[in-house]
């Protein structure tokens, strides 16, 4: 009798053992998981940050577009539109493509339609500009804020001064060297649409498909899936999706920065995810069949 | 470490909406009201200086184009939004606003159907064994995708087994979609990080 209550008793241990060691595991605070997650983004920046990344097709097609602006001698249009909020995402894309079409001598035209990223635009195309000696007006300018984009892009469709009269620092567009003789989208090789809105949708419906220009987006990760059907249909010439686009078009370009900096820490935080997620089914599954038996018996 | 004050504003700040990781807490909440404060006034200086100061001030009471009137009044009569008694007059100006929008019906019609239904038609079968598959994947897989959602038929035989085929290509779809959203966000999170140990603190270059 005795023997069976020890027997009994030891089931009882290593089944209680068993039932704390799930649940301490399932339970585990969430806290912990940020704590992991961040250490594994942090700690690639201490370490050699730059992970081996092959272009696609569509980011080196963006990127040779420039190229050929500046083969053509035509000015390009980047919106920045975008704001602190997709900052990390998209940032890096526009520095890129900023360093690449400045570092070729292509002139660069800046719009945006989102209201809290108007100074960051500003403040990055002077930046960059400085970086390779370019002034404000001769180089490149930037137009500044306008709402109803829908509206802007049809006027600029005929005449972007119909819309734009000054640009963001307040100066006469007339008065701007760079823009003389320039009208509309045919006189510029590309457009691109920097954005973690339904933007680069909207540049496609009003102005694509109405005026005919080469058209690239550049947008967040999360979106930009749902931009590969216009790549297929033509009616972009390149997407960047995402600082991992960013990473490949400094790897082109041959300028290591934030982009490629990152991808370091995305692939370890993406493994840390990943693991969290196995252990996590491997524990539900093993919780379920530990309480199966147990009902069983 | 950073000796600009802007640089340490933003490092606070950030830290301050990291701490809701840890629970909710008066930190967080200050640096949210801030926040939303901050971009609230942002918004009306840049839409004065980029905006309303050129094109409605400026042309209105300097250049004296009086057509700008029009605008100005429905703006105004936008804001009888907030009145219970009066809110009647911000329909005027949102019927003109919704009526513009009509506009974009036949664009987007043709954008984002149109095209797009003549570009799966005409996908392009030639340049190897790659290209083949692509299009055979495009092809087949928005057929199967298009008879997942076409209830006029039971899904069963033949049909339940394309509808399935299709289901299990949205199942991937909605997979891709999430895994880029993870890699958005961890994105973001690199952005601070980054930002902290780099421009803030000044441990990495």
């Amino acid at each position: 009798m005795s023997i069976e209550n020890n027997n009994n008793n030891n089931n009882n241990n290593n089944n209680n053992k068993n039932k704390t060691w799930f649940q301490a595991i399932l339970n585990l605070d969430k806290r912990f998981v940020y704590i992991f997650i961040f250490l594994a983004v942090s700690l690639p920046f201490f370490l050699d940050p730059v992970v081996d990344i092959k272009s696609t097709k569509w980011v080196q097609s963006a990127y040779d577009l420039v190229d050929e602006a500046a083969q053509k001698r035509k000015p390009i249009i980047i919106g920045f539109d975008y704001d602190p909020a997709t900052l990390a995402e998209l940032q890096p894309m526009a520095v890129s493509i900023l360093r690449h079409a400045f570092s070729k001598n292509v002139k660069v035209v800046g719009i945006n339609f989102i209201l809290n990223g108007t100074s960051l635009a500003a403040t990055t195309m002077e930046n960059i500009a400085k970086e390779y000696g370019k002034k404000n007006g001769e180089d490149y300018a930037f137009f500044g804020y306008l709402p109803q984009p829908t509206v802007v892009l049809l006027n600029f469709g005929e005449n972007f001064r119909k819309s734009y009269k000054k640009d963001y620092y307040g100066k006469d567009l007339n008065e701007l060297p760079m823009l003389k003789g320039l009208q509309n989208f045919d006189d510029f090789h590309v457009v691109f649409c920097l954005s973690g809105t339904g933007l680069p949708g909207t540049y496609i419906v009003y102005g694509v498909d109405r005026f005919k220009f080469n058209y690239v987006a550049g947008v967040t990760a999360v979106s930009a899936a749902d931009y590969y059907p216009y790549l297929q249909s033509g009616q972009m010439k390149g997407l960047l999706g995402g600082m991992k686009a960013a990473a490949e078009y400094e790897f082109i370009s041959g300028k290591i920065s934030d982009g490629m900096r990152g991808m370091a820490s995305q692939s370890w935080g993406h493994i840390t995810i990943i693991f969290f997620i196995i252990v996590g089914n491997i524990l539900f599954y093993a919780k379920k069949r530990y309480e199966d038996k147990e009902k069983n018996s | 470490m950073s000796t600009n004050p802007w640089i340490w504003v933003g490092a606070i700040s950030t830290i301050m909406i990291f701490t809701y990781l840890w629970k909710e807490n008066p930190l967080y909440r200050l640096a949210e009201h801030v926040f939303v404060g901050i971009s609230v006034g942002y918004l009306i200086c840049v839409t004065w200086y980029n905006v309303l100061h050129p094109k409605l001030y400026v042309p209105l009471f300097h250049e004296h184009q009086w057509i700008l009137i029009v605008p100005l009044v429905m703006s105004i009569m936008m804001l009888f939004r907030f009145s219970s008694k009066h809110g009647w007059l911000s329909f005027w100006p949102l019927a003109f606003l919704i009526g513009f929008s009509g506009y974009g019906i036949p664009a987007s019609i043709d954008t984002n159907m149109l095209k797009q239904i003549q570009a799966t038609i005409n996908v392009s079968f030639a340049g190897g064994i790659i290209p083949i598959i692509t299009a055979l994947v495009i092809l087949l897989g928005t057929l199967s995708c298009l008879i997942y959602f076409y209830f006029s038929f039971p899904h069963k035989g033949a049909v339940g087994k394309i509808a399935k085929f299709g289901s299990m290509l949205l199942m991937i779809s909605f997979g891709a979609s999430f895994g880029y959203t993870v890699m958005a966000r961890i994105s973001l999170l690199i952005g601070r990080v980054l930002f902290l140990l780099r421009d803030w603190l000044g441990v990495v270059h």
